[in-house]
C-alpha cells in the first residue's frame, strides 16, 4: 500500500467502518444482553457448579472433573441417552417424512380442501405440549379411552399403551401428532417460494407430477429440510415434556429418570444433587452439540451453508 | 473479532468470580437461635392476620383446613400471629425448603414435614431443624402417641425435631356391597384375605380382590413392619450412620405373598391415584384395599356425594402377634432460619394444641390426630362418617394409632422410594426372583448411602 494518497481515504473509510460497527453493536445489543444474561452466564455458572460435589454428610467440596467421570460411567444416564437416541432414530424420520408428504400434497392441490387440511394438520402444534400430553394420557387410558371402544368393535383387546411395552409407541405417536404440522408448514412455505416456471419447463420436458416432486421440489427445499431435521434432532434429544406429563398416568412404565433431561431434574429437585445435575445437563448439551455438528457436516451440500 | 473474544473472556472470568461468592454450599453448622421479633413485620401471608402490630411467625403448610387452624390460633393469641403460606404439598415444598437452605434465606420459621422427610434435614452436614428439646418440648411427651413421638425424636433420648400433628393408621377399606352380594366373609388375616379373593372370583365377581400399586411408596414399609421388619435404620443421635436391609425373611414373605396373588389373577397392578385406578376404586373393581386411614378423604373426594359403599376394617394380620402399623403423618418443624426461634417453637407447639383446633383438623381437614387428648375424647370416638355409611370409623382407627411404636426413615427417602418402586415392581408384577432382587436393591441403597458420605452400621 502506498503511503501518500491513500492515507486519507483509508482513514475516512475506517471511520465509516467504525461508525457502522458501532451501529451494528447498537442494534444487536438487545439480543446480546438477553443472550448473555439468560444463556451464557447460566451456562458458565452451571459448568462452575458441576466442578463441585455435594454430599449429605460432608457438604460441598471441589472435585474438578470427577462428576464428568461419573457421568460417562453412569448406567442411568447412559440408558436414558440410549433411549433418546432410539427415539431420534424412530421419530425424526417419521415426523419429517410425513411433514414432507403433506407439504407436497398441499402444494399440488391448491384448493379449498387443501387449505382446510393445512389448518387441521397444523392445529396440534397450536395446542400447548402439556395440554396435548394430558389429553393423550386420558385417551390412552384403559377404562376411559376411546380406543377400548374402537378395538372392541373389531373384537380385539385394548392395546396396552401405558405399559413398559407400549409406552414407546405411545410417546412416538404423541410427539408426531404434535410436531408434524409445524414442520409441514415450514416445508410448505419453502415450496411456495419456488418459481412455477421451473415446473412449466419440466412439464414441457415430459416430467410427470411425481418426477417434479422428487427431482425439483425436494432438492429445492433441501435447506429447509435440513433446518427442520436439526430442530427435530435437538428437540428429541432433549425429550422431556411428554414423558413427564404421561408419567402421572403411567408412573411405572416411565421411571423418573426416563430421559437425561428428566434425570437431571430428578437429581436437582428430588435428590438434592444440584452439582451432579448440572453435570448431567452439561453432558447432555455436549451430546446434542456433537450430533448437530455431525449432521451439519453430513448435509453441508444440501443446507446451502457450505458454499 | 479479536476484541469480541477478549470481551467474552473477561465476562467469563467475571462470572467465575461471581460464582465463587455465590456457591458456598451448605455446611449446615447449626446457627445460633434467632431473636429478631421485627424481621417478619412486612411479610406477605395467605391468611388475613387478625391482630396488627404484633410479632409474626411464618408457616409453610398444606394441611386441609389449615387456614381455619391459623385463624383460630390468631384469634386466641394476642402476643404473636401466625402468617401462613402454602408452598406445595410434600416433595415440591421440600424442594423449596432445600433451595432456601442453599440460598441461606427464604425458609419459613415453621414448616410442615412428613415424618419420612424429617431425617433428610437432620443428617450429616444437614442440620436445619431446631431441637425443640431446648424449648421445653419434652414436657409434652405424654400428649402424643408413642409412634408420633418416636417419629419426631428420631432415636434420640432428649432431642425433639418436630411437634407431631397427624398419623395414618393402617387399615383396610372394604366394599361392603361386594362382600355382601357374593356372600363372602370380610378377611381378618392375610391367609383369609387370599381365600376371600378366590371365593369372590369363584362366585363370579368380575373385579379384583385388591390392587398392589407399583408406584406405592410408604405402603410397602408398613406391610413389612407387620412382619417386624425394619428395613431402614437411622437415628438423629448418629446423623452420619445409616443402614438399609431388605434381606429379611419377612420382607421376602410379604413380596412373595403379593407376587402370588398377582400371578393368580386375584390382584391388579394398576398404579395408585391414576385415572384408571380411581375409576376401578369407585367402580367397585377392588373389593378391598389396605391403606392408611387418610385414604377416606381421597376416595370421598372422588365420589359424587356419599356413596356409602365403603367400610373400614382392621388391616389383615399374619397372626395374633402382628404389630399395629402406620403409614404417613406429619409434624411442625422449626427451621434454623427462624427469625425468632423461641416464638416459632411456641407457635409450632400451640397451633393444634387446643380442643377447638383439633376439632377443625378432624372435621374440616379429615386429619387423624396424634394428640392423645383428642383420641380419648368422646367426640372423636363417636364420630360417624356418612361416606362410610355412617360407620364409627375411629373404633378401628384409634387402637391402630395407639398401638404403633414408630419407625425410622432414611435421610434420602425420596431416592430410596424411587429405587424400591422399580425393584418391587420387578418382583410383584414381572415375577422376578425375590431374593436376588431384594439383595441387589439393598446393595444399591447402601452404596448410595456410602456415596453420600454415610457409614453403614
Amino acid at each position: 500500500m502506498k503511503k501518500t494518497t491513500n492515507k486519507k481515504q483509508g482513514a475516512s473509510a475506517s471511520a465509516v467502518e467504525k461508525k457502522r460497527a458501532r451501529w451494528g453493536w447498537f442494534f444487536t445489543a438487545p439480543f446480546g444482553i438477553v443472550f448473555l444474561i439468560f444463556l451464557v452466564i447460566p451456562l458458565a455458572y452451571a459448568f462452575y457448579v458441576s466442578l463441585f460435589t455435594y454430599t449429605q454428610v460432608r457438604g460441598n467440596a471441589f472435585t474438578g472433573l470427577a462428576n464428568y467421570k461419573r457421568v460417562i460411567t453412569d448406567p442411568i444416564f447412559m440408558q436414558g441417552m440410549g433411549r433418546v437416541i432410539l427415539y431420534t432414530i424412530v421419530m425424526v424420520p417419521i415426523q419429517l417424512g410425513l411433514a414432507l408428504i403433506f407439504a407436497l400434497l398441499l402444494d399440488s392441490f391448491k384448493n379449498k380442501f387443501a387449505s382446510v387440511s393445512r389448518l387441521v394438520i397444523f392445529l396440534p402444534y397450536a395446542i400447548p405440549g402439556v395440554i396435548g400430553a394430558l389429553m393423550w394420557g386420558f385417551m390412552y387410558s384403559k377404562n376411559m379411552g376411546p380406543f377400548t371402544t374402537v378395538f372392541q368393535l373389531f373384537g380385539l383387546g385394548t392395546p396396552a399403551f401405558l405399559t413398559s411395552k407400549g409406552i414407546f409407541g405411545a410417546l412416538v405417536n404423541v410427539v408426531t401428532w404434535q410436531w408434524t404440522g409445524y414442520y409441514m408448514v415450514i416445508l410448505y412455505s419453502a415450496l411456495q417460494s419456488i418459481s412455477p416456471d421451473l415446473y412449466e419447463s419440466a412439464r414441457l420436458d415430459g416430467a410427470n407430477e411425481f418426477k417434479i416432486a422428487t427431482k425439483i421440489k425436494i432438492p429445492m427445499v433441501s435447506s429447509s429440510l435440513v433446518m427442520v431435521t436439526i430442530f427435530s434432532l435437538i428437540g428429541t434429544l432433549q425429550f422431556y415434556t411428554e414423558p413427564t406429563i404421561l408419567r402421572n398416568q403411567a408412573p411405572t412404565a416411565i421411571p423418573i429418570e426416563y430421559t437425561p433431561n428428566m434425570y437431571a431434574q430428578a437429581l436437582a429437585f428430588d435428590y438434592n444433587q444440584t452439582n451432579y445435575s448440572a453435570t448431567v445437563s452439561f453432558a447432555l448439551g455436549l451430546v446434542v452439540v456433537i450430533f448437530s455438528v455431525i449432521f451439519m457436516k453430513l448435509t453441508k451440500k444440501q443446507s446451502g451453508l457450505g458454499d | 473479532m479479536r476484541k469480541a473474544y477478549k470481551i467474552v473472556a473477561a465476562l467469563a472470568a467475571g462470572i467465575m468470580a461471581l460464582g465463587m461468592g455465590a456457591c458456598g454450599g451448605s455446611n449446615g453448622s447449626s446457627k445460633a437461635a434467632g431473636t429478631d421479633k421485627k424481621a417478619n413485620d412486612n411479610v406477605q401471608c395467605q391468611n388475613k392476620v387478625k391482630k396488627t402490630g404484633v410479632e409474626k411467625v411464618t408457616v409453610w403448610a398444606w394441611y386441609p383446613a389449615i387456614e381455619k387452624i391459623v385463624d383460630n390460633f390468631n384469634e386466641t393469641h394476642n402476643d404473636v400471629q401466625a402468617c401462613w403460606v402454602n408452598a406445595g404439598q410434600g416433595l415440591p415444598e421440600y424442594t423449596k425448603f432445600q433451595n432456601a437452605i442453599k440460598a441461606k434465606k427464604g425458609a419459613p420459621d415453621i414448616i410442615q414435614l412428613e415424618y419420612e422427610a424429617m431425617p433428610q434435614f437432620v443428617s450429616g452436614a444437614e442440620k436445619h431443624l431446631v431441637d425443640l428439646g431446648q424449648y421445653g418440648m419434652n414436657k409434652y411427651k405424654s400428649d402424643y402417641t408413642k409412634g408420633a413421638w418416636n417419629s419426631v425424636s428420631m432415636g434420640t433420648s432428649k432431642s425433639v425435631y418436630g411437634v407431631p400433628v397427624d398419623l395414618g393408621p393402617f387399615v383396610m377399606f372394604v366394599r361392603q356391597d361386594v362382600f355382601d352380594k357374593y356372600n363372602v366373609k370380610v378377611p381378618t388375616t392375610w391367609a383369609e384375605f387370599a381365600q376371600a379373593g378366590r371365593q369372590l372370583k369363584a362366585a363370579g365377581y368380575d373385579g379384583y380382590l385388591s390392587d398392589w400399586a407399583p408406584n406405592g411408596t410408604g405402603v410397602n414399609p408398613a406391610l413389612f413392619a407387620q412382619k417386624n421388619e425394619r428395613i431402614y435404620k437411622y437415628s438423629a443421635s448418629k446423623p452420619d450412620k445409616v443402614k438399609v436391609d431388605l434381606n429379611g425373611k419377612g420382607v421376602k414373605e410379604v413380596m412373595d405373598y403379593w407376587k402370588g396373588l398377582v400371578k393368580e389373577g386375584l390382584v391388579d397392578t394398576t398404579d395408585a391415584t391414576t385415572t384408571d385406578w380411581n375409576t376401578n376404586m369407585m367402580g367397585g373393581k377392588y373389593a378391598a384395599y389396605v391403606q392408611a386411614s387418610w385414604q377416606t378423604g381421597y376416595i370421598k373426594g372422588l365420589s359424587k356425594g356419599d356413596n356409602g359403599k365403603f367400610r373400614i376394617y382392621k388391616a389383615p394380620v399374619w397372626d395374633s402377634s402382628t404389630p399395629m402399623v402406620n403409614q404417613g403423618g406429619s409434624a411442625w418443624a422449626v427451621t434454623d432460619q427462624a427469625k425468632d426461634t423461641a416464638a416459632a417453637a411456641k407457635v409450632a407447639r400451640e397451633l393444634f394444641a387446643s380442643d377447638a383446633a383439633q376439632k377443625i383438623g378432624v372435621t374440616d381437614g379429615g386429619l387423624f390426630p396424634s394428640w392423645t387428648k383428642e383420641l380419648n375424647s368422646d367426640f372423636f370416638k363417636n364420630m360417624q362418617e356418612p361416606f362410610l355409611g355412617g360407620q364409627k370409623l375411629n373404633d378401628i382407627n384409634i387402637p391402630t394409632a395407639e398401638g404403633w411404636k414408630g419407625y425410622d426413615f432414611l435421610p434420602f427417602q425420596t431416592y430410596a422410594y424411587d429405587e424400591q418402586i422399580k425393584s418391587f415392581t420387578k418382583i410383584v408384577k414381572d415375577g422376578a426372583d425375590t431374593s436376588s432382587t431384594l439383595s441387589a436393591l439393598t446393595t444399591k441403597l447402601n452404596d448410595y448411602a456410602k456415596q453420600q458420605g454415610f457409614t453403614i452400621e
